[in-house]
């Protein structure tokens, strides 16, 4: 696996005399980093997250890491993780797993089974290639599929954030839903497989090493206290249910990122209570699910490679999230490599009866590959694919198109006007992300300056698809498949008539959908 | 004057001048046609005066003033003859009837069972359900009708998602009315001297009405499109100015349902169907 060690489940402390808990994990020490075992201290915390309310000049999160990547200092879209594999053995043999790596004759050193899945992944030795071993092993007969642990990546393209109304929730009538289904119910939860989330009041202990970006050496920060605050327009008390970071492999998937913590306010934004922004389903809860790797997991050393989420972990996420009860399930992550581990578990998880939003891709203008997970939502009743569009009901410029689009939802365009991004609040980029200022200035992040943003990408149209179920759900409609056809047929039709590559079915109608079908209309 | 009694006759014997007493309760019509106005109900041992005759039909004066025809067909059953022809009588030459106009009106009740039945159940829970309405109708003496109606259907359901012929409720009322304002043109005949048969034919004008819970104007249905209809029934006279009846009818109401909503799900397009209605009808 990409971390050493990781704890068990239930081996957190809690409880009330408990006022700490220490996780401890080791990185391999890929690139610049050295290895190091990683820790990570977290203290609650009485105090509460300071507010910068709408950010009017951004941090061009995108440009900076593009720029570290055309740089070659780090490779921020590795294609799968190294020296590993994924692999699932047919029933019959897996016995033969059970006789050890070295077994299956493909340099193999160790094998484990996530406690999430169906599946086993291989530890490879070093240099070895995953390609190749995925396809000796499907060469073989005790074997039902083989494949690389592929990284897939957060859709979307970070912007540069003006003050605007949010606007998509309009375009999608989420205010006429709402007449009919306030925000859904608290019997209802949506897990968020992302970069985890703004949930809670902690100072964490991290080791922080030293790194290299730009060009540039950043010195070793040490021992560093980091501050994390709740998102306070995002949770509130018994929002949160079952929380888990499968990067770290405890249950304080805090966000390192904002990605998360975004997506996730435009599902579930705490709505009507006179601050800030509004989500789609504001009163379900949220089970977040850290698979995401950001910069500074990869910095503090919780993962060994920077960034993405590995299939493995996202397979584990969705059969954790279908196990532990949750109705919907939101990815807003992809990327060019098809993936059957994640599709089993997205099946797996839709046979209990859970919807699977997953955005459909930000790669129009990058050669238009088919993005995976979305790619297998077209054939799998009760997941879909959601593309983006812009305030205009137009396909946004980096919205990937292909049979696989099912539907569409505002994702933003700020290609011309930075107001036309998605809005929602989210850890402040200038004092979460310090790893873009130079060394001189580089210093400890904070997670507890939270900030209101415009964000673009198919990763802000897919939970909009997620919200929807979720108002569904409260609504008494169960089952994933007559959501997401309930979904298309209530859709507002855009593009060539019918569905098409660009739109699918066409933009979410939530107005329509939750009013359902009469006689005539 | 009563010559004698208890002597069955045909028409031919019961010449004008004559009289006959009916042995059975009866009716007095305006014309000699089953279908025309009552004008006065006679109980049986009543002595008529005939005034007239057209076989079947005698024209008598009723004991209150009333002047008409009886029907004399198969008389056995209703009358006797009890007097034999006078002088003074017209000869048996069919009477000349003033083509006179009757106008009626009449309320209705009973069910329909839509085409769109699919549609219907997925929304109402039925695919059939009550009707009820009114109109008014001219009859004229050669038997030609033509007439006027207005009904209403109305049902409040729910709003649902139909997804292979599976239908989900959402819990949302969902009202809808149906209202039929139908024309028909028609043919009526007696078929004894208390029934009347009668079928027609018309257009319609159907309006569609569908109103969603926390819906506003734009969203609710409210279109009307032209339906055709074909009726036929039966009435039964019960006092001379009242009449029960029973009818069918069957419409077809193409392009209203069919482009959105269950209907287009269940590539139901007609919002006609059968309709089997009593009827109580009053004569001026």
């Amino acid at each position: 696996m990409m971390r050493r060690s990781r704890l068990p489940f239930g081996a957190l402390m809690t409880g009330a005399v408990v006022t700490a808990l220490v996780l401890v994990s080791t990185g391999s020490g890929l690139g610049q980093q050295s290895d190091r075992a990683a820790t990570r201290v977290l203290t609650p915390s009485p105090v509460p997250a300071i507010n910068t309310g709408l950010l009017l000049e951004a941090t061009d999160v995108q440009r900076l890491r593009e720029t570290a990547v055309a740089d070659g200092q780090y490779d921020t879209h590795p294609r799968f993780v190294p020296d590993q594999v994924i692999v699932k053995f047919t029933d019959a043999s897996q016995g033969l797993a059970s006789r050890g790596a070295a077994a299956l004759g493909v340099g193999a050193v160790d094998v484990d089974y996530p406690a999430f899945g169906d599946f086993a992944v291989l530890a490879l030795q070093t240099g070895a290639d995953p390609l190749a071993v995925s396809d000796t092993l499907n060469e073989r007969s005790d074997v039902e599929y083989a494949q690389p642990d592929y990284v897939r990546q957060p859709l979307f393209v970070p912007n540069d954030p003006f003050f605007h109304l949010q606007w998509n929730l309009t375009q999608v009538g989420v205010e006429r839903a709402w007449d009919g289904n306030m925000g859904g119910t608290d019997a209802i939860t949506v897990a968020v497989i992302d970069s985890g989330l703004a949930f809670e009041d902690a100072v964490i202990e991290f080791e922080a090493g030293a790194f290299t970006q730009d060009g540039r050496d950043y010195p070793a920060l040490g021992t560093i206290n980091v501050p994390f605050a709740a998102a306070f327009d995002l949770v509130s008390p018994n929002r949160i249910d079952q929380p888990f970071d499968f990067v770290w492999m405890d249950e304080h998937p805090v966000d390192l990122d904002g990605h998360g913590t975004h997506v996730t306010g435009t599902l579930g934004q705490l709505t009507n209570n006179a601050e800030g922004v509004a989500g789609v389903a504001f009163n379900v809860r949220l089970m977040p699910l850290k698979v995401l790797i950001g910069e500074w997991d990869f910095i503090f050393g919780g993962a060994s490679m920077c960034c993405g989420a590995a299939d493995s972990d996202i397979a584990a996420a969705i059969r954790y999230a279908a196990e532990r009860g949750a109705d919907v399930i939101n990815m807003s992550l992809g990327g060019p490599d098809p993936s059957p581990v994640v599709d089993e578990a997205i099946r797996f998880a839709v046979g209990l009866d859970v919807f699977v939003a997953i955005a459909g891709g930000n790669s129009f203008e990058d050669g238009n590959p088919a993005i995976w997970p979305a790619a297998a939502a077209e054939d799998i009743d009760g997941a879909v694919a959601v593309g983006g569009v812009d305030r205009n009901s137009n396909r946004a410029f980096y919205s990937s198109t292909g049979s696989y689009i099912e539907i569409v939802a505002p994702g933003g365009d700020q290609r011309t006007d930075g107001f036309d991004g998605v809005l929602q609040q989210t850890p402040h980029p200038e004092f979460a992300l310090t790893f873009f200022e130079p060394p001189s200035q580089f210093g400890p992040p904070r997670f507890d300056v939270m900030a209101y943003a415009f964000f673009q990408g198919t990763s802000m149209a897919s939970p909009h698809v997620a919200g929807l179920a979720a108002l569904l759900k409260s609504r008494g409609v169960s089952d994933p498949r007559v959501i997401e056809a309930a979904m298309k047929i209530t859709a507002t039709d855009l593009g060539e008539p019918g569905r098409d590559d660009e739109y699918g079915s066409g933009l979410v109608n939530m107005a329509r959908a939750l009013r359902g079908l009469g006689l005539a209309r | 004057m009563l010559l004698s009694v208890g002597v069955l006759a045909s028409p031919a014997m019961a010449q004008e001048g004559g009289t006959i007493e009916v042995t059975n309760v009866g009716v007095v019509m305006e014309t000699a046609r089953g279908d025309s106005v009552v004008l006065d109900t006679i109980e049986p041992g009543t002595v008529l005066e005939v005034l007239d005759c057209d076989s079947p039909w005698y024209e008598v004066r009723a004991p209150r003033g009333s002047e008409g025809w009886r029907r004399g067909w198969l008389h056995q059953r209703y009358i006797q003859v009890l007097t034999a022809p006078t002088s003074s009588a017209k000869s048996p030459t069919a009477p000349t009837l003033k083509p006179r106009t009757s106008i009626r009106g009449f309320g209705q009740f009973g069910a329909i069972r839509f085409t769109a039945a699919d549609s219907f159940d997925a929304v109402t829970g039925n695919s059939w359900g009550p009707m009820w309405g009114g109109g008014a109708q001219m009859a004229f003496s050669n038997g030609l009708f033509f007439q006027g109606s207005y009904e209403r259907y109305q049902s409040t359901g729910q709003r649902v998602f139909v997804v292979d012929s599976q239908v989900f409720e959402l819990g949302i009322e969902n009202e809808i009315t149906v209202t039929p304002i139908q024309v028909t043109v028609g043919y009526r005949q007696a078929t004894s001297d208390r029934v009347v048969g009668y079928v027609g034919g018309g257009v319609g004008w159907h309006r569609l009405e569908e109103v969603a819970q926390l819906s506003d104007p734009a969203e609710n249905v409210d279109e009307t499109e032209i339906g055709y209809h074909v009726l036929g029934g039966m009435e039964y006279v019960v006092t001379p100015w009242l009449w029960v009846g029973g009818e069918g009818q069957w419409a077809y109401v193409p392009d209203i349902l069919g482009n959105d909503g269950v209907s287009a799900a269940f590539d139901e397009d007609d919002l006609g169907g059968f309709t089997l209605r009593f009827k109580l009808t009053v004569g001026l």
